[in-house]
């Protein structure tokens, strides 16, 4: 996979972070106004990167990402494989 | 429901292979204080969870365990995958190899199967709760044992991320168990004005 | 980092400062367990909450492999 490949990656992975940190967060939080407002930006953010590895390099989410013609999804490499991984 | 990404929680890229770590790193897949353990135990204890903040952490807590445990599967994938069968035997994994070959089986480092037995749901949220707290705590000296055990970086930041995320879990249920006590100690006892048909019921007689 | 600052020092010097705990535990009872709330003020970015494991420095606690100083001495060594 090339390195644009990987940078998103990186962004996508650092954004999921940031969503299960809030989102555990609100769960006991519910009434932290600043928080939701932090979650809803990053769902926002979140969109936008998983379209643009969409349109660039394939599926990335099972109920989400588009196919083009043949069906994509079972195009490697998968994610315990070592060519999948960025370095952090 | 669930809907699964492409991409790990945190990305493992292990250069060295080292079957003897692999099957260590392997109980926290299968084992007693393992992330198959968590997951299960959290998925299956919210169904009789209390308060609308303790069922939501436990829902999205389990959901969470399940990119651990890929994260386990693909460290003990990747460390077994390139290495030779001398490397295997003198690393001390012949018995795991001997059963498993290089796949990745949810057993405990000792070699004792997964089982349900690693896991409790007693059906009462304060018992259930501190449970939880315990095997929050039991992950992170798990990952702090296997930590002691390597010096490879590629496989130590992973192993440091995922303890990071049991101290964050503790946090959680601790805050949870706040919600559940509050909950349980409220006063419960309400009084229901007697409804009308049965007044006039009283009234006819 | 904050979580090596003393909070209470944090607190008294600065009293507008955003504490990013509870500090007192109310109405508490014998016989059962209670961790104290925490209370979101700064995040990591994205990144660094990646390479941390948590997107709150509060609760960032780094594992530093000490299992070999604590464990007791050798009869050669001590």
């Amino acid at each position: 996979m090339n390195n644009d490949a990987m940078n998103l990656k990186r962004e996508i992975a650092g954004t999921h972070m940031m969503l299960e940190e809030l989102q555990l967060y609100l769960n006991t939080h519910p009434n932290d106004r600043n928080a939701l407002a932090k979650r809803n930006a990053f769902v926002k953010q979140m969109n936008i990167l998983n379209d643009e590895y969409n349109k660039n390099f394939g599926m990335i989410n099972q109920d989400a990402s588009l196919s083009t013609y043949p069906w994509q999804w079972i195009d490697g490499p998968w994610p315990w494989e070592y060519e999948a991984n960025f370095e952090i | 429901m669930w809907s699964y990404d492409k991409i790990l929680q945190y990305p493992i890229k292990i250069k060295t292979p080292n079957p003897g770590l692999a099957t260590k790193i392997i109980s926290q897949y299968g084992g007693p204080d393992g992330e198959l353990a968590a997951s299960l135990r959290y998925l299956s204890q919210r169904f009789s969870m209390v308060t609308p903040e303790a069922i939501a952490t436990l829902n999205d807590i389990g959901t969470e365990e399940l990119a651990h445990l890929e994260m386990i599967g693909t460290m003990v994938h990747q460390l077994m995958k390139n290495a030779t069968v001398e490397e295997i035997e003198s690393s001390g994994a012949g018995a795991y190899y001997t059963d498993h070959g290089r796949g990745v089986y949810p057993q405990a480092a000792s070699g004792t199967p997964f089982t349900a037995a690693f896991l409790q749901v007693k059906g009462d949220p304060i018992v259930d709760l501190t449970e939880d707290l315990a095997a929050e705590q039991k992950a992170r000296g798990t990952y702090e044992w296997l930590i002691n055990q390597t010096d490879d970086p590629d496989v130590l930041e992973p192993l440091k991320f995922l303890r990071e995320r049991e101290v964050v879990h503790y946090q959680r249920f601790g805050e949870a168990l706040r919600k559940v006590q509050d909950y349980l100690q409220e006063p419960r006892l309400f009084i229901m004005p007697k409804p009308d048909f049965l007044r006039s019921n009283e009234l006819n007689r | 980092m904050i979580n090596n600052r003393r909070l209470d020092e944090m607190y008294y010097s600065n009293p507008e400062a955003c504490i990013p705990q509870e500090l007192v535990i109310e109405n508490v009872r014998l016989a059962a367990a209670y961790v104290p709330y925490q209370f979101m003020c700064e995040v990591f970015s994205p990144i660094e909450s990646l390479a941390a494991g948590t997107a709150f420095p509060e609760l960032f606690s780094p594992y530093n492999r000490k299992d070999n100083e604590n464990r007791p001495c050798r009869l050669s060594e001590c």
